[in-house]
């Protein structure tokens, strides 16, 4: 007779947090990945970030329910990406050491910042070359907005500016990506 | 020596600062008109184009790691908590309630119960905190009501109002005591709740 076994049940509460993942992690992950400028660092950061939610959650001290934990997460993982590197002066060693290491580089080529649905590979690494060439404080207001789908008030309250810059800085890092991308269509690196 | 220590104030003064660049002072404009927010129509197009490219999904491994660190935490958001204006896409489910943690609805809940203690314990004749009613009902064909005190005090949550300003929102709840006589002339006294809502500005973290 064969004996099939059943699959295990999963909680209310683990299935919830699945699809909160789902829906929320990517953009986590990916305004991570744009503090840390590294895979692993990025992963470290968020997994932080979320052990340090699930703690005031616990505790109680995270008010304004659910509605609360993005923004809270966004400033938590900008924070974390600051005391990484300023803790054992990573970036400094991670910059010099990116620029030479080929290896890093496919690591990272392995691992896109996009996703392969609704664009063609060449767009998404272009992109993904001119957020990283963009200064930060410009690229880190796009990734908030667009994809995290931040409000300015938000993003201002995470980034510790006002309000106003955050909306000058997502205007001229649009600008500014704009061009770099068509840029890269005139040189021919970009089909689009 | 250098001809730059030679320099006189008026010559200084002849010196005029660049010209700010176009961009810079279209932002400044918008900032100073109020519509610093407000994107053009090529800046709108290319906005969307971005939107429709979406951050790659977690490795696998990465998410069941990060389900793990959560799995014994409920996903929760207090039923109290009342969202207004502030729609969100993903589930809702009730939060801990944090009312032990805070020490001044501690501090308010002791003032309210020694608030009612008091006001059962001092003779309330001829008290100036007594109201009459205007609408006696046709049992009670007269009442008096005497303000006894806060019988309750709770957090009701957080509200978003205009503005992304939070508001807490703590739910007083008063017993009055209402004196009455019935058709034969005799005092029937009844605890009345009546419940009042304040709205304080509260500061997100």
């Amino acid at each position: 007779m064969k004996v099939t076994e059943a699959p295990a049940p999963v909680s209310p509460a683990a299935s919830a947090w699945r699809e909160w993942l789902a829906e929320y992690a990517p953009r986590l992950f990916l305004f991570a990945r744009n503090q840390t400028r590294n895979y692993e660092d990025a992963q470290d950061v968020l997994q932080d970030a979320i052990v340090k939610l699930v703690e005031k959650i616990r505790t109680g001290e995270l008010i304004g329910g659910q509605d609360a934990w993005q923004p809270y997460l966004y400033t938590t993982i900008r924070r974390l990406s600051i005391d990484l590197y300023r803790k054992d002066d990573r970036r400094r060693r991670r910059e010099d050491h990116v620029s030479a290491d080929e290896e890093t580089k496919q690591f990272e080529a392995f691992h896109p910042w996009f996703d392969q649905d609704g664009s063609d590979d060449e767009t998404r690494s272009q992109l993904e070359s001119a957020l990283q060439a963009l200064p930060e404080k410009f690229s880190e207001v796009i990734v908030m907005k667009v994809w995290g789908e931040r409000t300015f008030a938000e993003i201002g309250e995470a980034l510790n500016i006002s309000q106003n810059t955050a909306a000058s800085r997502y205007r001229y890092g649009l600008d500014a990506l704009k061009k770099e991308l068509n840029n890269a269509r005139r040189r021919g690196d970009l089909i689009i | 020596m250098s001809e730059i220590s030679n320099i006189t104030t008026e010559q200084l003064r002849d010196l005029n600062p660049c010209a700010l660049d176009a961009d810079f002072l279209d932002r400044l404009t918008a900032c100073a008109e109020g519509c610093i927010e407000d994107l053009s129509p090529e800046q709108l197009v290319f906005e969307a184009e971005l939107l429709s490219i979406r951050p790659q999904a977690l490795p696998s491994k990465f998410e069941a790691k990060l389900l793990h660190s959560l799995a014994d935490t409920p996903f929760a958001l207090d039923d109290k908590i009342l969202l207004f204006n502030r729609p969100s896409s993903a589930k809702q489910a009730p939060a801990k309630p944090s009312i032990s943690q805070r020490f001044p609805l501690r501090a308010v809940a002791a003032v309210a119960i020694f608030g009612a203690l008091a006001a059962f314990l001092i003779p309330q004749e001829g008290s100036q905190n007594q109201k009459i009613t205007s609408q006696p009902t046709p049992n009670i064909p007269s009442a008096n009501i005497a303000a006894a005190g806060i019988s309750q005090t709770s957090d009701a949550g957080v509200i978003w109002r205009g503005g992304n300003q939070p508001h807490r929102v703590m739910r007083r709840t008063y017993m009055d005591e209402v004196i009455s006589t019935n058709a034969n002339g005799e005092a029937i006294r009844q605890a009345k709740p009546h419940v009042e809502y304040t709205i304080i500005p509260e500061k997100i973290d």
